[in-house]
């Protein structure tokens, strides 16, 4: 099921909570988080029945593991068998064909695919309990339930495409008694946050993304103005899509008490890669730092600055590839390692440009890497980068044409310049209005925080939430939901 | 240990991984060189003062000054 569609907006969420705040409004808490556990599964089955034994078994082997490591603390065998384990299910269910291509592709083999359809959420819930293994082998963790754990883990505002939350993040929560009854400050802020990310994604990721497919499709065709416009037009699609979904995510948890970390907090008005990453996906950053840079960095033994920044290439690499299974994801992960080293480098060396200068390569080197994000092959990204470079075709508005005249050089021709992109200049218009949200509006955190139930926010959201359902089509998936 | 013990412990620590004087509304934000190697040096180092033993998720937390002085009593107490 997805967040934005009429079935969950209109049936799912109303009648759990009715169930959960009215129905259920005497029940024992315990009771209440098997309610939400048993609503997170069928929310879960809704996409797919047959994986719901999948993240059932991980769930209940990430257990019987994490109580053994506990039992046994000084041996290791166990924490490493956990740890095992989920990478294998992680690398069956995501990896296994992209080595079958990579094998047939380098040594000339001809294996067959597995043609595995990935399992929704798997990038996700792996991850989570991969940190809690790790937190639970190092001595945290000590106070957990069965009930709390796979609540921890299938809570359906978090399970599909995060935040990554930690255990004791949740856990702490669940103990709280007044947590189980209806908060109406927590209900409105939680409406008002789930809002703003459905029109995020509804009234501007989907209406860009039309136009992205349609240019990437073109990828051959389409000249110097188009590309520009086609590679912003993800950049912005991809933030609001999944910035979006975190919102949701973060508004929906709250309905029910639950305060989620931010996941998003305006990555793209940054002034550097470093920044950049402190504010973009900060649930996943967090983990790669805590369970993959941290430990690689101690395991090395050397904690000079050289080492350190082999382990940051390494671990964005990592990330990349956590995104998924195509080179493209690799290379996507090792340019944004490159760009971190740099980063640092600059700041070592004390190299300082103004705000401006400084947010706008940072700005356009996110956009670039991008492009090997988005592509379906490398061949792809490469004819979007030569279009970008004028390499292919260069188009003007031909009103310009008066202007500077048809003999300035043979290769500018003048014409419909945003043909290959299935549009007029409404994307243009589109792009500059999202920008502006993006570089001039406050952030979801930061409008939150402003947030006392006046009347104005009410009527916004009243109206958003109108538009929301005139423009709500289940036909967009979250961009998110293929990692 | 008092708190202002374990103040002076900590500054020690920073002024001899990363050359700064640290206040109680220092964070990782705030002060130039707490990066994330140093960030590491930094905890390390805090480990081997206070004979304690962080988590690596707790790592992460220790991003200020306040929740660095809580975490060590919490360890230390």
């Amino acid at each position: 099921m997805y967040f934005n569609s009429f079935s969950f907006i209109l049936i799912f969420l109303p009648l759990v909570l009715i169930i959960y705040f009215v129905i259920f409004k005497n029940f024992k808490k315990e009771y209440l988080k098997i309610f939400l556990i048993l609503s997170s599964l069928f929310f879960y089955a809704y996409w797919k029945i047959e994986y719901i034994f999948l993240i059932l078994f991980s769930i209940g082997v990430n257990y019987l593991f994490s109580k053994k490591i506990k039992e046994n603390i000084n041996n290791i065998n166990f924490f490493f068998s956990a740890i095992i384990f989920n990478i294998c299910i992680l690398f069956f269910f995501k990896y296994v064909d992209f080595l079958i291509f990579n094998l047939n592709f380098f040594l000339d083999n001809n294996l067959n695919y597995f043609k595995i359809t990935l399992p929704l959420a798997i990038s996700f819930f792996t991850l989570q309990q991969i940190a809690y293994i790790v937190d639970t082998k190092q001595g945290i963790n000590k106070n957990r339930s069965f009930i709390d754990y796979v609540f921890f883990v299938t809570f359906f505002p978090q399970l599909i495409a995060g935040p990554i939350v930690l255990f004791r993040e949740v856990r702490n929560q669940l103990n709280k008694n007044s947590n189980f009854f209806f908060n109406y400050k927590n209900f409105n802020l939680g409406v008002l946050i789930f809002i703003i990310g459905l029109s995020k994604k509804v009234l501007i990721a989907d209406p860009i993304g039309v136009y992205v497919d349609v240019g990437y499709l073109n990828y051959l065709e389409i000249n110097l103005i188009e590309s520009w416009i086609l590679t912003f037009a993800y950049l912005f699609q991809l933030y609001f899509d999944i910035s979006g979904y975190a919102d949701m995510a973060i508004g929906l948890a709250l309905l029910f008490n639950i305060k989620l970390p931010i996941n998003f907090n305006s990555p793209l008005k940054q002034r550097n890669l470093i920044l950049f990453w402190q504010n973009w996906h900060i649930t996943l950053t967090r983990f790669i730092t805590s369970y993959i840079y941290t430990p690689l960095v101690m395991k090395i033994n050397l904690f000079s600055f050289k080492a350190a920044m082999v382990v940051t290439f390494i671990t964005m690499t990592i990330a990349g590839l956590w995104h998924g299974a195509t080179w493209g994801f690799v290379i996507f992960g090792a340019l944004h390692g490159i760009g971190l080293v740099i980063n640092h480098l600059f700041n070592r060396i004390s190299i300082k440009f103004s705000y401006f200068i400084s947010w706008f390569i940072t700005l356009n080197y996110v956009n670039f890497t991008l492009i090997f994000f988005r592509s379906e092959n490398i061949s792809q990204s490469i004819a979007i980068i030569k279009s970008m470079l004028g390499l292919n075709k260069i188009v003007l508005p031909g009103s310009l044409e008066t202007l500077i005249g048809s003999s300035v050089n043979k290769n500018i021709e003048f014409g419909t310049y945003l043909y290959n992109l299935g549009t007029d200049s409404f994307l243009f218009y589109y792009l500059i209005l999202s920008g502006i949200i993006i570089f001039l509006f406050k952030n979801t955190n930061q409008l939150q925080k402003k947030f006392n139930g006046q009347f104005s926010y009410l009527i916004a959201m009243s109206i958003l939430f109108v538009l929301n359902l005139i423009n709500l089509t289940s036909s967009y998936k979250f961009i998110y939901f293929q990692f | 240990m008092d708190n202002s013990l374990i103040q002076k412990k900590i500054e020690k620590v920073f002024l001899k991984i990363i050359k700064t004087k640290i206040t109680l509304n220092s964070n990782n934000k705030n002060v130039k060189k707490w990066d994330s190697l140093n960030h590491i040096k930094i905890v390390l180092s805090i480990e081997k003062e206070f004979n304690i033993k962080f988590a690596l998720s707790e790592f992460d937390e220790i991003n200020n000054i306040k929740n660095l002085k809580k975490l060590i009593k919490s360890k230390i107490n």
